[in-house]
């Protein structure tokens, strides 16, 4: 015993203190696209819909570093602006069914009992039905729009934020230190939020960070779909859909926001790697 | 606690357990017809423990003494029997009787970082305590804790970092201020030594029994090491599947260990002498599962001085003799 | 030296990369003759687990290696096999068995299947002829009716009769060496006693040597021949049981069999202040001078060899020399 304690013990105190690479670089990514988004009026060279007819589909140049698309609008500040948009329904399609799913988690896990079986088989009605065709249904009583696109969100993403909080707090629940906390006489609500949950959503954070890349090819594949952003606006599925008619000829129009995708999802992928190793969920 | 507490004469123990049966419910396909199987962890188990006396529970894992301390503090669910705490006795339909009880009471742990939140500080852990239970005004909690660490033997700069940073023995140390914050009568200390290194369980234990003397603690200290029983309590009980065997004060139970199964745990210490070499004579076998009690005394499949009664007769009574109780037909006849 | 089987020359094990190495443990030297019984004692940190990973080249993280010195098994470098020639002497020479049996212990296979495949792996017999062979070591090992429990799964065994197939595991490939690292820390005290008894006998049917590594010098006390003391990762004090534990020379084993408490009446225990120091933080000169009740300031710059002062009796400690010349 006493030797794998001294072991961890390095392990621990290695990690305090010290930011690894991986969520330095991948924060820097991040805020990267976070100053494209915030500053888009400025550094964008052209107006993201202004059709410029007399210059359509042109390939990359000096004065469009991007290319242009089958309506002659500049790729790169389509990309720019598109930036606004992604960024947004990652964050916001993420945020909101983390929050229901970890109180919905948190809850279910504690209470346990029949509280406990009633949310469980919400989950498993909601897991019942494949996720994108849940989704669209949904969105398509709501009608199109990013609004619906959020609603539909947190009605169907919460329930992985909910099992991966419940089988935390199950384990918490069980803790020494939990246990602690009840003889000294804590009420049951502090528990909850100040002892088991900062503990149990390390791991939901994390995930959180590698979910924004799925919200946002969702976001894009229903919006390809025609459900989500609508044109002229600007966001990289919908451009990525645009362009694929002139793949072979204009491979920029699709090529461009396909990589701003990837880019934000390594952004974001390398945060939660990070993340994971900072807070201690991995070695 | 409630004024009329205070009548009660000086007499009166501080804790006293009657009869007390925990039982946990065993999985298992659930047959149809077929009965579910219980667990008896505690089986009967009867003692008293008077302010500022500590009391040892001495037993191999798995014999309930840990449930045992856990169901004292209402920290798990009871079958039957009864816990009175100063006079009053505690049960979970009163819930006034278990407010009472934690204000009072406070349990110190096996594993010293498992017993600290992982994410707050050692100050916030402490201040906590003196929050919720308002033993001090709001403005005084820095200073208490700061107090309460340097009783531990920890400097003010400890009350910024997070349990991850400490040792196993500093973490002890704030497991036992926590404890402290509380202003305790009674502390249950379960096997809070068993994971530290040997030069730092004896800073700890030393720490401890001064405490517990300077502010008149009662202890009920659960240990397997029977070595640092012998250091920190008056009495030692002895428990063996669930049921206290043998019980009395700590220097004669060593000396004059009379139930078997007390003599090889005597016997097993091992203590630092060149010319004491490992025992022949060993106890045979290991403790039954608690599922498959034996009927009879419950230690007569290891017992050297297995009798005909010990297999057949229902479990032993515990006697009483000179303080001491023993639970073998050994001793049967020896009785006044 | 020929009377030696395994001899350790100032052994020091490194880990991390080039530019960021930190030595775990460092210049460990002892030796073991046949049929000896040595105990490794030290605190957690103390790096007695890493030295004899280090004899059978399994090291607790991937980054560690040994840096110098040298493993000799009976007159055999081992330091300088490369992996395919190490593995033959990893269980066929050298055996071990861990703290936790149930975590090495496969849990889906029986363990008369686990026992059997280790003596195919090993030796030559096959079929029913290791299954027979199986069946004689659990009997050996202290099994009751192994015919019966031939066939039972590791969850079926209680913590003692777990290490007990351990032991029947390493025993296995008829290894020369057994080395045992903390067998019964996990265990009860009544069934501790009962596991070294099965050591100590295995010694005397088998001719085995065994490093019986422990933080509990209660069982060094009953069991060993020699003691090895190691603190922060050096050795300190080694030489045979009776000498060490009834005239230490070095202050920390001193302090360490005074603050056990079995051995002591009086209320308060002699302890030993502050704490061992983290890999990272070593102190300069001797490792134990922050602790250390006599420590001069020699003992801050000076880091002290093994000395002798009797004939198998070594201490690093500047003071020892002079007290026992």
């Amino acid at each position: 015993m006493s030797s794998i304690t001294a072991h961890s013990e390095i392990v621990r105190r290695w990690k305090v203190g010290r930011l690894p690479i991986a969520l330095i670089v991948g924060l820097t990514v991040v805020a990267g696209f976070a100053l494209l988004a915030v500053c888009a009026e400025f550094i964008a060279p052209y107006d993201p819909i202004i059709h410029e007819t007399s210059n359509k589909l042109a390939p990359p140049s000096l004065s469009h570093p991007f290319g242009t698309d089958n309506f002659g609008r500049d790729v790169l500040s389509r990309v720019i602006w598109g930036t606004r948009i992604d960024l947004q329904m990652g964050l916001l399609g993420v945020i909101f069914p983390f929050m229901i799913g970890t109180v919905v988690g948190a809850v279910s896990g504690y209470l346990g009992r029949w509280i406990d079986s009633l949310f469980m088989r919400m989950v498993d009605v909601v897991v019942a039905f494949p996720f994108l065709v849940l989704m669209l249904a949904i969105m398509a009583i709501l009608g199109p729009g990013l609004l619906s696109f959020y609603v539909a969100m947190a009605l169907v993403g919460w329930v992985s934020y909910a099992r991966l909080i419940r089988s935390q707090v199950l384990i918490l629940k069980h803790s020494d230190f939990v246990l602690a906390a009840k003889s000294l006489g804590y009420s049951h609500a502090r528990i909850m939020f100040r002892h088991i949950l900062p503990n149990a959503l390390v791991a939901s954070i994390v995930f959180s960070m590698s979910d924004v890349v799925l919200v946002i090819l969702t976001g894009s594949a229903v919006s390809y779909l025609g459900l989500g952003v609508q044109p002229p606006t600007a966001e990289w599925g919908v451009m990525v859909a645009e362009g694929q008619n002139f793949i072979t000829t204009a491979w920029w129009i699709t090529a461009f926001p396909g990589l701003a995708i990837v880019c934000l999802a390594f952004g974001f992928s390398l945060i939660a790697d990070g993340l994971g190793e900072r807070l201690g969920l991995r070695e | 606690m409630p004024p009329c507490q205070a009548k009660q004469p000086v007499s009166e123990p501080l804790l006293t357990v009657r009869d007390l049966v925990v039982r946990f419910p065993v999985s298992g396909f659930p047959w149809p017809g077929r009965k579910g199987r219980v667990v008896r962890a505690v089986d009967g188990v009867s003692l008293t423990l008077e302010r500022g006396e500590s009391l040892g529970l001495v037993g191999e894992s798995g014999c309930g003494k840990t449930t045992l301390a856990r169901a004292i503090l209402q920290l798990g669910e009871i079958a039957s029997g009864s816990i009175h705490f100063e006079g009053r006795e505690i049960t979970t339909d009163d819930a006034k009787s278990v407010v009472g009880l934690r204000r009072q009471t406070a349990m110190i742990f096996q594993d010293p970082y498992g017993a600290l939140n992982p994410r707050m500080t050692v100050g916030e852990t402490i201040a906590e305590v003196l929050k919720v239970h308002k033993k001090v005004p709001q403005a005084k909690i820095d200073n208490r804790v700061i107090e309460l660490l340097k009783l531990v033997g920890l400097s003010n700069e400890y009350r910024s970092r997070k349990p991850a940073t400490l040792s196993g023995g500093q973490c002890q140390r704030v497991g036992i201020a926590r404890a402290l914050a509380i202003e305790p009568k009674l502390i249950i200390a379960d096997e809070c030594v068993a994971a530290l290194d040997v030069s730092i369980q004896a800073q700890i234990i030393n720490l401890l029994n001064d405490l517990r003397r300077r502010m008149r603690l009662a202890v009920i200290f659960i240990a397997h090491d029977l070595a640092v029983v012998r250091h920190m309590c008056d009495r030692v009980a002895v428990v063996y599947l669930g049921r206290i065997v043998e019980e009395g004060p700590t220097t004669e139970v060593f000396v004059h260990p009379k139930h078997p199964y007390t003599q090889a745990l005597v016997q097993a210490i091992p203590e630092i002498d060149p010319d004491r070499s490992l025992p022949r004579a060993l106890l045979a076998g290991e403790p039954p599962s608690p599922l498959r009690i034996p009927k009879g005394c419950s230690f007569h499949q290891r017992c050297p001085f297995v009798m005909d009664q010990c297999q057949r007769g229902e479990p032993p009574v515990l006697r009483n003799s000179d303080g001491r109780r023993v639970a073998c037909h050994l001793y049967g006849e020896v009785q006044q | 030296m020929t009377d030696q089987l395994l001899e350790i020359d100032s052994l020091t094990v490194a880990a991390g990369t080039k530019d960021n190495e930190t030595t775990i443990i460092e210049d460990i030297s002892f030796s073991l003759k046949t049929g000896e019984v040595l105990g490794v004692v030290g605190e957690s940190g103390s790096g007695k687990t890493v030295t004899c990973r280090a004899l059978i080249r399994l090291f607790p993280t991937r980054d560690m290696r040994i840096a110098s010195g040298s493993i000799r098994l009976a007159g055999e470098e081992l330091t300088t096999l490369d992996e395919r020639e190490f593995a033959s002497v990893r269980g066929s020479k050298i055996g071990m068995i861990f703290q936790n049996p149930a975590s090495h212990l496969d849990p889906v296979m029986s363990i008369g299947a686990q026992l059997a495949e280790s003596l195919e792996h090993h030796q030559t017999p096959r079929g029913k002829e290791a299954r027979n062979e199986a069946r004689n070591l659990l009997r050996q090992v202290g099994i009751p009716d192994p015919d019966y429990r031939f066939k039972d799964y590791p969850h079926q065994f209680s913590g003692g009769m777990r290490q007990r197939v351990m032991i029947a595991l390493a025993l296995a490939c008829n290894p020369t060496v057994l080395i045992a690292d903390e067998p019964t820390t996990a265990l009860d005290v009544t069934v501790q006693a009962q596991i070294l008894r099965l050591l100590l006998d295995l010694r005397d049917t088998r001719g085995l040597s065994i490093i019986l590594v422990t933080h509990d010098l209660g069982i060094v006390a009953q069991t060993c021949d020699s003691i090895v003391v190691m603190y922060a990762g050096r050795v300190c004090e080694r030489g045979p049981k009776r000498t060490v534990i009834s005239s230490p020379s070095h202050p920390y084993t001193a302090k360490l069999i005074a603050c056990q408490p079995a051995n002591v009446v009086a209320s308060v225990l002699p302890n030993i202040s502050g704490q061992p120091p983290y890999q990272s933080e070593m102190p300069k000169g001797c490792r134990f001078h922050p602790r250390c009740d006599f420590a001069f300031d020699r003992c801050r710059t000076e880091i002290p060899v093994l000395a002798a002062i009797s004939e198998r009796h070594v201490a690093a400690c500047h003071l020892a020399k002079r007290s026992n010349p």
